[in-house]
């Protein structure tokens, strides 16, 4: 049987007229369904006086449908004690489990599923397109509290996973497993593995790193962007990354072979890019509001939701053959901060720390007590077997992110392993009020 | 690979897990296997006769998918909706807001690693879990002596899973997958099915004696009685 370049060529090469008309079929059915069903849409659509009888295509869409945030959903959980935040559609039996978000700030959002779940779907499209085919093995790094166990479903593509949870602690199992069944991707590298593993090759010179990566055809890096540092690290370690991220909580939105922006998959969210600010959409390749609809998922669909993060966008074709959108991130708007009114993002942080011996994890967090200020706040983890001097390593950081970030620069040193407490193992929260 | 452990002739569909003494070993696994599994655990759940629909909470880590996945399925099929937590201290506030927030009927498996976590929440181990069904690590039963909840023993034997029914009178090991026996006090398993893995008496670390004859729930399988 000859190879084949994507998993579903059918959807993912699907040129971009039929791909619209994919969408409005999709999102004409699914309104009057999740409008009936959901509290919450019900409540925001009558306070907006909408009705799904008044959407007959997707321009009436964009122009009347009315927005939900993060905000919105947490007000009606709040006001209604549902967990679900009104946005529910169905029970048991439909109904199979709960996922949830990291929890990284608060009670962990719920995330409700079917049997089968969306991030199922893409993660088979986003592995067959690095190069994964039926019989290979694959590392599979992963809390359970997101998706549950999932290797079953990941059978009807033949795809063998090596299950291993996410844990610094658990950087000698990957390498044994990465020598034992030589597996072809990684998924899913975070800062603090990658951390783990630097501090394993320190503690064992010897190892051939390369070596033991030399079977994989990429590596899923997630959890925050990367650097150009680590980036660089990961490639002198043989790996190619594709970088990795939420779509709003819909699904994810992942880089292909090209790495010209993350592909996010049309045929499960309707992707609008709009002003960070008001309801207009932003042109092609500027910052605004990544906003999605789920036009699939029938148990607790989003409608346009304002995700918060600040994206580029494009709908040109790529040149990996895909006719599928992609985003660059910038950030979150809530973590957005205005030093004197220069904008400042955590994204405009990390690789100025990450290029630094002394801050290449790059743990930090800004401390943003108000949206506007006058010095730039941080809180900056450092590696304690490079540092032996905090007071130096103080003067010499602020002198340089006040040059690289041309602002005013305070902040407080802390080790990485306390930084490292604030947060689930994959991530830390990256702004602070305090 | 020990001597007790030979490739099988099922190919595999992954590689999970298993403990044995204080360190991890890798475990290919077949689809088939996985489903007989499913089908022990289902086996384990009708005795209780869950009828209230509700949650299920499974505490485990993603490295033990070949032991904890089949438990997820069958609740699926009892009628359950799933929610999962790691099996860490760190995670322990996950399990807390989980039943805090869902109606959570049973829980499996609770280790000393969550209980850590949730008493370094300032909870109380007794009344944290509520009137639940709790499938515990035998090594918790002490600090859950006064506890609200419905106990029920779990553990890990080397590949296998042993699990209390609703009678509670020791580990049911499934009597399709393994043959179990008692060799000097140790529990060693034998695989009987057509495995990626096949195992000839294996030695599982763990001392007890099995019981065997009809349990008060009506399954035929061995039970283990695990020396405390």
């Amino acid at each position: 049987m000859p190879d084949r370049l994507y998993y579903e060529p059918e959807i993912e090469t699907l040129p971009r007229a039929d791909l619209v008309r994919m969408q409005e079929a999709l999102l004409l059915q699914l309104l009057p369904y999740v409008y009936n069903r959901a509290p919450l849409t019900r409540y925001i659509w009558d306070k907006a006086g909408v009705h799904p009888q008044d959407i007959k295509s997707l321009a009436d869409f964009k122009e009347k449908a009315p927005f939900i945030d993060k905000d919105t959903i947490r007000a009606f959980r709040d006001a209604n004690h549902d967990p679900f935040g009104g946005l529910l559609c169905v029970q048991s039996p439909l109904l199979k489990g709960v996922g949830f978000t990291s929890g990284t700030t608060g009670d962990p959002t719920p995330l409700p599923h079917a049997k089968l779940t969306l991030a199922n779907k893409e993660w088979k499209r986003n592995f067959w397109h690095m190069g994964l085919r039926p019989g290979d093995y694959y590392t599979h790094m992963m809390f359970t509290f997101r998706e549950g166990h999932s290797v079953d479903r990941m059978q009807d593509a033949g795809f063998k996973p090596i299950t291993i949870s996410i844990s610094e602690m658990d950087v000698t199992r990957v390498i044994k497993a990465s020598l034992t069944y030589r597996p072809k991707i990684f998924y899913l590298l975070s800062t603090p593995l990658i951390d783990g593993i630097e501090k394993h090759l320190r503690k064992n010179p010897s190892l051939d790193i390369k070596d033991v990566f030399s079977s994989y055809k990429g590596a899923v890096f997630g959890g925050e962007p990367l650097g150009p540092a680590k980036r660089q690290l990961l490639a002198d370690w043989g790996l190619e990354v594709f970088e990795y991220s939420s779509l709003g909580d819909i699904c994810g939105a992942m880089e292909c072979k090209a790495h010209d922006g993350m592909h996010t998959w049309e045929d499960i969210a309707l992707i609008e890019n709009l002003d960070p600010e008001g309801i207009a959409p932003v042109d092609e390749g500027e910052v605004g509001e990544l906003v999605v609809t789920s036009l699939i998922d029938d148990v607790a669909p989003l409608v346009r939701f304002r995700t918060d993060d600040l994206v580029r966008h494009s709908t040109k074709p790529c040149s990996c053959g895909r006719t599928h959108g992609r985003i660059w991130l910038q950030g979150r708007k809530g973590d957005q901060l205005l030093i004197n009114s220069k904008s400042v993002l955590p994204v405009d942080i990390l690789p100025h720390l990450q290029s630094l011996p002394e801050t290449g994890a790059g743990l930090f967090q800004i401390i943003r007590r108000e949206r506007e200020a006058e010095t730039l706040e941080l809180r900056i983890g450092y590696d304690t077997d490079v540092v032996t001097d905090i007071s130096k390593l103080e003067a010499f950081l602020t002198d340089h992110l006040q040059k690289a970030l041309d602002v005013p620069v305070r902040m407080q040193l802390v080790t990485e392993a306390e930084l490292l407490k604030l947060g689930p193992p994959h991530k830390i929260p990256r702004v602070s009020k305090s | 690979m020990t001597a007790s452990m030979r490739t099988g002739s099922n190919e595999d569909c992954g590689v999970g897990t298993f403990r044995i003494g204080d360190g991890l070993q890798f475990l290919p696994i077949s689809q088939v296997e996985l489903e007989r599994h499913h089908n022990f655990v289902s086996r384990i759940l009708s005795t209780f006769h869950f009828r209230t629909g509700g949650h299920f909470l499974v505490v485990s880590l993603y490295d033990f998918f070949s032991q904890f996945m089949p438990i997820e399925r069958a609740a699926m099929d009892a009628g359950f909706i799933v929610c999962n937590a790691d099996d860490s201290s760190f995670d322990a506030g996950r399990v807390e807001s989980i039943i805090r927030r869902f109606d959570v009927k049973a829980i499996a498996a609770v280790s000393n690693n969550c209980l850590d976590g949730l008493q370094g929440l300032g909870l109380n181990l007794n009344q944290v879990f509520g009137d639940a069904v709790v499938w515990a690590y035998p090594d918790c039963f002490p600090r859950l002596a006064d506890s609200q909840a419905q106990l029920r023993k779990i553990a890990t034997l080397g590949p296998a899973i042993g699990m209390e029914c609703a009678a509670g009178q020791g580990l049911h090991i499934d009597h399709f997958e393994w043959e179990v026996e008692s060799i000097n006090g140790e529990i060693h398993l034998t695989s009987k099915m057509p495995r990626a893995i096949d195992f000839i008496q294996f030695a599982t670390g763990k001392r007890g004696r099995v019981e065997e004859g009809i349990c008060t729930c009506g399954n035929v399988d061995k039970r283990i009685l695990l020396d405390s």
